[in-house]
């Protein structure tokens, strides 16, 4: 097979699969279940085979692929290619995502077994790995910017896809419009990239090698409007409130949003832009900060929440903080790195959060599901292993992957970033045991009902990885060799830290959240400490933020909307016309009134006339003698 | 008969045809498809025949009032085929979704009728024939509220006919005054366009006939203030009507503002193309949020419309060739969007009897295929990527930045507009449990699906593989901006 061909497939394979289940469930009433099942795990299965022969031959051969499929556009200069390009970065981003996909994808066939919309859930999920697909392996950035905007709208279809619920569309309706705010950033972004240096052409390579051109202030604009499509999508403050309700998906569909596609796109984009925030350490520090307090911010509100998916979610926006602090330093690789690490336990931790939630028919607080421990004994395993991964426990993988951000930050000298992110990584040892205590250790019994294997088989997959991910990017410390980071090849600021000094942080570290999670078993195992958190406190209502937005933009809107319809359009503009034609009506009355058909008037008419006649006659002779 | 002149004449000849041979109504649907059907075909010739690097095609010049230099002169370029192509592809396809409901002759004929006025107005090239197809056009809309509307239908296509009229003799005035000017400084009378461009006028002079043809079509348009006719019009006008007043009467407005003002003068369009396009910017955050707070379907949509048509104006008075490009490909794709949209009003209110958003909703548990559909149209107003409006919104956008980095970022705001108003109604008519009203929602019929397919297809066919409708577009605005050599905005 050419190297065009492998990309063209492993792109449209899920697109494919989707366009057929589509037509099959508009078409025909009544499909076997087990035809959409095949053809949606052929579709997202070939993808996944191939990425990983991809990312071998790049990994090992440093091979690049590329196809070109059409023109999109050729305006003057304006030439946007639909090219396809999987360079490192672009294969490292597929060697996680379309594995991860077509688990979540297997997973999904137990989870969604029965339901009725089956094949429309199978048709966007498809449809949303070839957007995402096609985000990352696009070769110029208005291309790039289009699976952007798919994975936004496909999310749309997927949060809101149990739409008897109302409220689950406006939860869908909140990220689109939310991405959206951030699609704006990034397209202005784009517009201004290709007016600076975009006659030289608009794929990345072109780019990327033309920025110095570009003048300074330019420069940082572009970078920030980049980074607030980032913020967007990765959601990170301002622009993550649609993260939280995002959770009114399926189970599913969090896991693969919120783990290995979708808030990855942001990472990727700053990273795949890393000689550009080379150039703008304004922007870069401003990407630290936002990544900081996205970190503390969410760690925080994540300790009060009870909903198991929420304090999940609130999770993913704390880890996408950690990966935006490293890029804010210059440590894309490492970022990179834990972005990698991530994807498979935060899937993990999805999918067994699903499967508790199947087990015990839809409830998802974890203050109703205690003691489920004995009930299902592989799940507390799987979940513990993640929870230990999450909280940086070595061996396993994100030990490595944080502990590389830790030391990043550290040595780029930024105390307060240092510090906040420390702060961060305990409270999620906090809350992720604070989750995993309550809901096994308890002295009350629950017994739910059992898992599919479909559902097993993926998670206990990702278990493994999520043990054995780090071995990719081992740091020199422990006789590793930083692969990951010569395979990418990204411009990476190098830090030189002391082994001394490392060592230092690892041991204090991995004691502080051994601490924790003493503390953490002492305050919630077997004990009713849960029952007695308020859920109104201000952290447990997320500091009111939606109550802000709304206060703020979205009544404002609505006041607006009515100052301009009802106030300007139709008292002020459509009653000034109205009275005009009134003003004129009235005119016709008046002279109507002359015309009142009565014959003395117009006798007296004829005299006045006749008179006024005369008189201006007799002037005119006047004048004239 | 030459191809234009069968486009603009074979429907009003058959529409004349109709109104004074009293037939069956079903026979007259078959010649109204017929009709339709032979100019659909004609408009495909004459879209493949069409040689993208020529400028102005089929030209048609036949000597009509030779004393006042009033001359048949006809002929197409790349923007006003986007137009003629849209005609020709609607008018059937509205027949196809609507035949079962409407059985009055009158409707039929008039739409027929409505179609000749615009295929002539659209390839006009002579001022008085532009302005005669121009009223032409607008008799048909006028009957057609009047006839089968709803709701204070006398009063609003009154008030419709009355402010149209308005902007027309406006217009009309101008038309004379420089014909008029052109007898005084050539010797002879001419209202062709290609004559009438070579008059020189003072700035003051200029301005005020400018304005003359302004106020014309930013009434139909409509620009901000001359807005307040559209949505109680709207909200009136039968389907078929409200279908040919938003896809194709509102384009033309626009359309006329490039063919007619920028050609005509020149220098004064590019020095008030600064308040137009503020006022376009204006409009379309303003309709926008307008929209917001409706709580009936058609008023929405036509604040909608009117959004989009004021970013359509911008991009016109952008001046550049990315301006020119994205707007004349915004016409066509909204034209498309919203025509399927507002068919698809017709049907909800077919079925429903209702118009409020309100008493709508969780039709797309019991109707998944119209849910679909609907969604779909919807989002395409949105410009969601893979649709057509998506990138006509990319290109004006960068036309934008390209003029100014304010204006570009004011005009980026319009994929975020859209949103405002269009996903909150999307969730109250589509979603939620079906209540009383739609509980027995039926599902799109056949005859419906033949109709909106195409239109489903087209526009993802534009939105994917735009360059092979835009190479038809872009030679006539290249040439345009070559011949105005408009000097390059270096920010």
């Amino acid at each position: 097979m050419s190297d065009s061909l492998i990309l063209n497939i492993l792109l449209l394979s899920p697109l494919l699969s989707a366009t057929l289940i589509f037509l099959l469930n508009i078409s025909i009433s009544g499909v076997k279940q087990y035809i959409y099942t095949s053809l949606a795990l052929a579709g997202s299965g070939i993808s996944a085979l191939l990425a990983l022969y991809l990312s071998y031959f790049s990994y090992f051969e440093n091979q690049v692929f590329t196809s070109h499929l059409f023109t999109w556009l050729s305006i003057e200069d304006f030439i946007v290619e639909v090219a396809l390009k999987a360079d490192a970065l672009s294969s490292f981003m597929i060697l996680f995502i379309a594995p991860v996909s077509f688990l979540i994808h297997v997973y999904a066939s137990g989870y969604m077994n029965k339901d009725k919309s089956y094949g429309r859930f199978f048709a966007y999920f498809n449809l949303f790995i070839f957007f995402m697909f096609l985000l990352v392996l696009a070769d110029n950035p208005i291309i790039m910017f289009i699976g952007w905007e798919g994975v936004g709208l496909t999310s749309y279809a997927l949060i809101g896809f149990y739409f008897e619920d109302i409220k689950n569309t406006y939860a869908g309706n909140k990220a689109f419009i939310a991405n959206r705010v951030g699609d704006f950033g990034f397209l202005s972004a784009l517009m201004l990239l290709f007016l600076e240096i975009g006659s030289g052409g608009m794929s990345f390579d072109a780019i990327l090698s033309n920025i110095g051109q570009i003048e300074a202030p330019m420069l940082s604009l572009i970078a920030f409007l980049l980074f607030v499509g980032a913020m967007g999508k990765s959601a990170q403050i301002p622009l993550f409130v649609w993260l939280p309700d995002a959770m009114a998906g399926p189970t599913p569909v969090s896991a693969l949003i919120h783990a290995a596609t979708m808030v990855t796109a942001g990472v990727y984009m700053v990273a795949r832009f890393a000689p550009l925030y080379n150039l703008t350490f304004d922007v870069s520090l401003f990407i630290a900060y936002i990544g900081a307090f996205s970190a503390l911010f969410a760690a925080i509100v994540a300790t009060r929440q009870f909903d198991i998916k929420k304090i999940l979610a609130y999770s993913t926006m704390s880890q996408l903080g950690f990966m935006f602090m490293a890029l804010g330093v210059g440590a894309y690789s490492t970022a990179l790195f834990h972005m990698f690490t991530h994807a498979f336990f935060k899937a993990l931790l999805f999918m067994g959060a699903g499967a508790i939630i199947v087990a015990f028919h839809h409830k998802q607080d974890i203050r109703e599901l205690r003691g489920i421990k004995e009930s299902m004994p592989a799940l507390f395993v799987m979940i513990l292993i993640a929870t230990l991964t999450i909280s940086a426990i070595p061996p396993l993988s994100a030990f490595f992957s944080k502990d590389a951000i830790m030391s990043a930050l550290y040595a780029s000298g930024h105390a307060p970033l240092f510090l906040m992110a420390f702060t961060a990584s305990l409270l999620t040892v906090f809350y992720m045991f604070r989750l995993v205590f309550v809901v096994f250790y308890s002295n009350t019994k629950q017994v739910g009902e059992a898992n599919s294997k479909s559902m097993l088989y993926p998670m206990t997959v990702l278990t493994i990885f999520s043990i054995f991910a780090g071995l990719l990017n081992m740091p020199e410390i422990f006789g590793g060799n930083l692969n990951m980071s010569n395979w990418l090849d990204i411009a990476d600021k190098k830090f030189i830290v002391t082994h001394f000094d490392e060592l230092m942080l690892m041991s204090i570290n991995t004691l502080a959240i051994i601490g924790v999670i003493f503390y953490t078993y002492k305050r919630y195992a077997y004990t009713n400490t849960i029952d007695k958190e308020s859920e109104h406190t201000l952290v447990a209502n997320k500091f009111y933020i939606d109550e802000i937005y709304s206060a703020v933009v979205v009544k404002p809107l609505y006041a607006l909307s009515i100052l301009f319809d009802k106030h300007i359009s139709n008292n002020l503009i459509d009653n000034t016309i109205h009275n005009l034609a009134l003003y004129y009506e009235k005119l016709g009355l008046l002279f109507s009134g002359f015309e009142n058909g009565n014959v003395r008037n117009y006798a007296l008419y004829m005299l006045v006339g006749a008179v006024s006649g005369f008189i201006y006659l007799y002037v005119l002779l006047r004048a004239a003698l | 008969m030459s191809t234009l002149s069968i486009l603009i004449f074979l429907p009003i000849i058959a529409a004349i045809f109709l109104f004074f041979v009293r037939i069956n109504i079903q026979i007259v649907k078959v010649i109204y498809m017929l009709v339709t059907s032979i100019i659909l075909y004609v408009s495909l010739k004459l879209y493949v025949d069409f040689d993208p690097n020529a400028p102005m095609q089929f030209v048609e010049y036949k000597v009509w009032i030779y004393e006042y230099g009033i001359n048949y002169f006809v002929g197409v370029d790349g923007v006003s085929l986007g137009i003629v192509m849209m005609n020709a592809i609607l008018m059937p396809l509205v027949a196809v979704a609507l035949y079962k409901q409407r059985d009055k002759h009158g409707y039929w004929i008039h739409l027929l009728f409505v179609q000749g006025g615009i295929m002539g107005a659209v390839l006009s090239l002579d001022l008085m024939l532009f302005y005669l197809f121009w009223e032409v056009m607008l008799l048909p809309i006028f009957f057609m509220i009047g006839l089968f509307g709803f709701g204070r239908k006398n009063f609003v296509t009154m008030k419709f006919n009355m402010y149209t009229i308005l902007g027309s003799l406006m217009m009309l005035i101008s038309i004379l005054y420089i014909a008029v000017q052109y007898k005084e400084q050539f010797g002879v009378y001419s209202f062709s366009l290609y004559d009438l461009k070579n008059i020189t006028l003072s700035s003051t002079q200029s301005i005020l006939v400018f304005s003359g043809f302004m106020l014309a079509f930013a009434i139909k348009i409509p620009i901000f203030p001359f807005h307040t006719w559209l949505s109680e019009t709207y909200r009136s006008a039968p389907t078929g009507a409200v279908i040919v007043m938003s896809a194709l009467m509102a384009k033309l407005g626009t359309y006329a503002i490039w063919r007619f003002l920028f050609t005509l003068f020149n220098e004064t369009s590019h020095a008030v193309a600064p308040y137009f396009i503020g006022l376009g910017l204006f409009g379309l955050i303003f309709f926008g949020i307008s929209a917001m707070n409706q709580t009936h379907l058609k008023k929405m949509f036509a604040l909608s419309s009117a959004s989009h048509l004021s970013l359509i104006v911008v991009g016109f008075f952008i001046y550049d060739v990315y301006g020119l490009v994205g707007s004349s490909y915004l016409m066509v794709a909204h034209a498309i969007s919203s025509a399927a949209l507002f068919l698809m009003v017709g049907m909800l209110f077919e079925r429903t009897k209702t118009h409020y958003i309100a008493s709508l909703g969780g039709i797309a548990k019991v109707a998944p295929r119209f849910a679909l559909f609907f969604a779909f149209f919807a989002l395409s107003i949105v410009g969601v990527p893979l649709t057509a409006g998506f990138v006509a919104e990319v290109l004006i956008i960068l036309g934008a930045f390209n003029y100014n980095i304010y204006i570009g970022f004011i005009t980026a705001t319009t994929i975020l507009i859209a949103m405002l108003f269009m996903f909150k109604m999307i969730s109250k008519v589509l979603f939620g449990e079906p209540n009383e009203v739609t509980k027995n929602f039926q599902d799109l019929r056949l005859h419906e699906l033949f109709a909106l397919v195409p239109l489903a297809l087209l526009v993802l066919a534009m939105g994917i593989f735009p360059n092979y409708f835009i190479k038809n577009i872009e030679p006539t605005a290249q040439f345009y901006i070559l011949e105005k050599e408009v000097p390059k905005n270096d920010k």
